[in-house]
């Protein structure tokens, strides 16, 4: 219990913290978002108007301040360029970006974890060297490239879907699921070589552990350590490792969006960059943010649940 | 440091010398030149005298991916330099004095590494600009905590041990205990971190030009010729599959070697 509140309390830490660079990060960087908004031939008068209006007179730890709290109630300011709120501007594309990691992540541990328990258990030196490269070469292609390559095989050659015809969930459940699987495959393959090699050398350092040969020895056959004893340690890291996944695939999507032209929220933080439109910027990094640091909450909690040593130290 | 060979390790050492020397070729020579536009030669398919093609300018694609790829490598060579120097002062420094900085610099570390290093490097680099150098230091410093935490690591593990403390008793100096004993011990694990982070660094540039937002036209990078082969894939496919090949390729070759590594030094599994 002691060691789950120092966890919380830690989580929490590390949310000021994230918050807080992102916020100074946007304070110092060149480009001036007033003079952007009002054009070259704004009067000084207009632009400290706009300034006070904006609350960027106000020193910069008092902003923090105030964003924070009003991020927290979930208004997390206004669009510079659109002037519409910029919770309303997230709203459609957040719930893309969350389908599609969520889609990649079920795949990838839909893929890794039997392949990875498979390839463990197998004895055949050329099985297991097949699988080696095998997982070399799924490591060395890029999500983007998996990604080009498949709009050319299938939406090209084949025309079994047209690229950049993305339809809303809400128009389409299953055409936009549809739409969405092959970006998450993109994604997943990588992701998965790299799980498949981690678990089968996990489960391989288990099987070499002593209890296993007690267990060996008391008349057990290997599956049934495998499945009853040695598979429960040597999910820890991998654990440790899905939850790295996760975050991985989540900032992925940046890119598989705009290969695939998903309006999601990668294709809005890049626009947004480019219009310097820090509102928006700040409220997506910190977001993925927030999600990095759940995601690697939960994957500590899961652990705890998995191996008790974890619990007390 | 005694390396055994295996198939991995020669596979990896063959396809990395001649990447290699193609990409070093190419800072000095080119079949054609890397912006020589052929208004008569556009979208020419792949053919013995453009061996991958060319592009929407007619511009030679063979030519611009082996100058793109020594872009990359150039980068990667930077940001790998930059973060093992960094991550070896801070995670020996670390590992032997240890105290309430070691707690502090490797949390904060762990921090750094939580995140996907391509999300800080795009807002970062977006925001003050591409370009080279400015890619190369901020995924340089990004990639400082992944190299102090497993330099950290070893030094912890043999501060203590008999021959330093015999050393120190012999009065031999803090400085050269760190780089004459405990360094060479770091070799092992440093070696596959040099060849990860490596191919993370191509990846990551690869992602940022892509983006838009890493290296700018028309100095030919692998990530922007991705990019702007997507438009072209209808009628010159040959444009994505080469840039995205060599991409595959350096990845594989430096990933060959990487595990080539860790089995020849008993690290890696079988």
């Amino acid at each position: 219990m002691k060691v789950l509140l120092r966890k919380i309390l830690n989580l929490m830490i590390a949310l000021l913290i994230v918050t807080l660079l992102t916020f100074l990060a946007l304070q110092v960087i060149p480009g001036d978002p007033v003079t952007k908004m009002l054009g070259a031939d704004a009067t000084a008068a207009q632009a400290a108007q706009l300034r006070t209006r904006l609350g960027l007179d106000q020193p910069v730890l008092v902003r923090y301040g105030r964003w924070l709290l009003s991020f927290l109630k979930g208004d997390p300011g206004i669009s510079y360029s659109y002037s519409m709120p910029v919770a309303e501007m997230l709203k459609g594309k957040l719930s893309v970006t969350v389908i599609l990691t969520a889609l990649s992540f079920a795949m990838t541990v839909l893929i890794s974890i039997p392949l990875g328990i498979l390839t463990a258990r197998s004895e055949s030196v050329r099985v297991n060297h097949f699988f080696l490269i095998m997982d070399q070469l799924f490591m060395a292609l890029p999500p983007f490239f998996i990604g080009i390559l498949s709009v050319y095989l299938f939406g090209i050659v084949l025309k079994l879907f047209a690229p950049g015809t993305y339809v809303p969930l809400s128009e389409s459940v299953a055409g936009g699921l549809g739409y969405l699987l092959l970006p998450a495959l993109a994604m997943a393959l990588p992701r998965s070589a790299m799980t498949v090699k981690m678990l089968r050398s996990s489960i391989r350092s288990q099987m070499a552990e002593d209890y296993v040969r007690t267990a060996r020895s008391r008349g057990l056959t290997d599956s049934q350590i495998l499945h009853r004893h040695a598979l429960r340690g040597a999910m820890v890291p991998v654990v440790t490792f899905l939850a790295q996944s996760a975050a991985e695939i989540m900032t992925g999507t940046i890119i598989i969006e705009q290969v695939f032209t998903i309006p999601g929220l990668g294709r809005l933080l890049l626009s947004s960059i480019g219009s310097r439109d820090f509102p928006v910027v700040q409220a997506i990094v910190v977001l993925m943010a927030v999600f990095v640091i759940l995601v690697n909450f939960a994957a500590d909690l899961i652990n705890m649940a998995i191996d008790p040593r974890i619990r007390v130290s | 440091m005694k390396i055994r060979k295996n198939g991995f390790l020669k596979t990896g050492e063959i396809m990395s010398l001649v990447l290699a020397t193609v990409i070093v070729t190419g800072f000095f020579w080119t079949p054609y030149g890397t912006t020589a536009m052929n208004a008569a030669e556009k979208t020419l398919p792949p053919s013995l005298h453009h061996l991958l093609g060319t592009d929407n300018f007619g511009r030679d694609v063979f030519s611009r991916v082996i100058s793109g790829a020594g872009t990359s490598f150039l980068i990667a060579l930077g940001v790998v330099a930059v973060g093992c120097i960094g991550g070896v002062l801070i995670g020996s420094l670390c590992g032997y004095f240890g105290g309430i900085a070691d707690a502090v610099l490797m949390r904060v570390c762990d921090a750094i590494t939580a995140f996907p290093a391509i999300l800080l490097a795009l807002v970062v680099v977006s925001l003050f600009g591409g370009g080279m150098a400015n890619i190369l230091l901020c995924l340089g410093l990004l990639f400082i905590p992944s190299f102090a935490r497993v330099v950290r690591t070893e030094v912890a593990r043999v501060r203590d041990m008999n021959y330093i403390q015999s050393a120190r008793l012999m009065g031999v100096s803090t400085g050269r205990i760190l780089l004459r004993h405990i360094l060479p011990n770091t070799f092992p694990v440093l070696l596959p971190a040099v060849t990860i982070g490596f191919n993370n660094a191509v990846l990551a540039e690869a992602s940022m030009s892509f983006l838009g937002v890493g290296i700018q036209p028309p100095q030919a990078s692998l990530g922007s010729m991705l990019k702007d082969s997507q438009t072209y894939l209808n009628t010159a496919p040959w444009y994505a599959l080469g840039t995205g090949g060599m991409i595959v390729l350096l990845v594989l070759a430096v990933s060959l070697l990487s595990e080539g590594i860790q089995q020849g030094t008993g690290r890696g599994q079988v």
